[in-house]
């Protein structure tokens, strides 16, 4: 056991001091839902691909060649990185909100869903939330384009009654052209009468 | 040129801007989500102070401090953070998933970044990528732990001081 400690100490001071050289590392490791994607790192020199869980790989400059390809220690990657670590975002998140045909009236069904917006920019304290208005086929396309900008300052009046400033409040609109169900023209689809909601 | 061809012209143009129904400019890339200690984004020349919710466009570099760090949302859902004493360019942005127009490029200048793959990784693999004076790395669909030292005239300076 004794030596075991040793030899873990003796791997920590390799890695550290592996820390103080002056060379570019990249690690991969597995993404929040531990998926573990493929990341090619070329330079002048050489191509590398790490595709395993902590594989990391260096290099010194653009036209040096890389080191061995080897699998990080949690401790190493904690000792660069844990600062940045600190710091990640939580992933963004998505609502739709739906509406009667030809109104800006948010459907009594989306109100629940209108909260769980409120909840979600509350919890985060989000600064940054966008607003992107749809309507679906049925009418004229401008009178849409329209119809879809209303929508979204419904659900941003909405917000703002709810004391959310409008400044973290971004509206874009699409009027008919983005359906999330593509339909022929004057087709009523009650998917594509919407709001996308995003909050970071 | 006729008066007529100038009204026509102006007429296009003004169709051109009308078909960007868009509050939000056309090259926002994504937003600061936290910051930590004192981070700068310098744009067009001047320095600005980078605080939680600030828009950050095209070109931009951002600039984390000593005991510093800053986390951001970019338009197509990647998330990156900073961590202390290190410099990231917004070289290029495109999310157009309709148009199919998607790429990205990352330029770590210095410092340490951590990458969390967004749509461009997912529906292009490969067009999302990170520059480093060593290399460019090119993502498919992961997380990605960069370290970039600081220059060596920068260490000098740091250990004077």
């Amino acid at each position: 056991m004794k030596h075991a400690n040793i030899v873990l100490m003796v791997l920590l001071a390799v890695a550290v001091g592996c820390a103080t050289t002056p060379k570019t590392s990249f690690y991969l490791v597995p993404d929040p839902e531990g998926h573990v994607g493929e990341v090619t790192v070329t330079n002048q020199a050489a191509s590398v691909t790490l595709n395993q869980a902590n594989q990391t790989v260096a290099a010194k400059r653009q036209d040096a060649a890389f080191s061995e390809t080897r699998l990080a220690a949690d401790e190493e990657i904690q000792a660069k990185f844990s600062d940045a670590l600190a710091i990640v975002p939580p992933p963004p998140t998505g609502f739709s909100i739906y509406f009667a045909t030809g109104s800006s009236k948010v459907d009594a069904d989306s109100l629940p869903v209108f909260e769980q917006v409120l909840a979600e920019v509350r919890k985060r304290d989000s600064h940054d939330i966008s607003l992107n208005g749809h309507t679906d086929r049925t009418g004229e396309a401008d009178v849409n384009m329209k119809l879809s900008l209303d929508r979204a300052n419904e659900v941003r009046r909405m917000l703002v009654d709810q004391g959310v400033s409008a400044e973290y409040l971004t509206i874009e609109y699409y009027g008919e052209s983005k359906p999330l169900v593509p339909t022929e023209d004057n087709v009523s689809e009650p998917k594509n009468r919407r709001v996308e909601v995003v909050v970071r | 040129m006729c008066k007529s061809h100038l009204v026509l012209i102006l007429t296009v143009a003004m169709a051109v801007s009308l078909s960007a129904f868009a509050e939000s400019r056309e090259d926002l890339v994504g937003s600061v989500t936290d910051v930590k200690g004192t981070v700068q984004v310098i744009r067009s020349g001047s320095e600005l102070a980078v605080e939680k919710g600030t828009r950050l466009y095209a070109s931009d570099v951002i600039r984390t401090d000593k005991e510093s760090g800053v986390g951001i949302v970019l338009r197509d859902d990647t998330t990156l953070s900073l961590g202390a004493s290190s410099e990231l360019k917004m070289s290029e942005f495109e999310f157009k998933p309709n148009e199919g127009i998607l790429g990205m490029t990352l330029s770590v200048a210095k410092g340490t970044l951590v990458y969390i793959s967004g749509q461009i990784a997912k529906l292009a693999p490969g067009s999302a990528q990170i520059e480093t004076p060593a290399g460019v790395a090119a993502v498919r669909g992961t997380e990605l732990l960069v370290e970039v030292p600081a220059p060596k005239a920068e260490k000098k300076a740091e250990k004077a001081q």
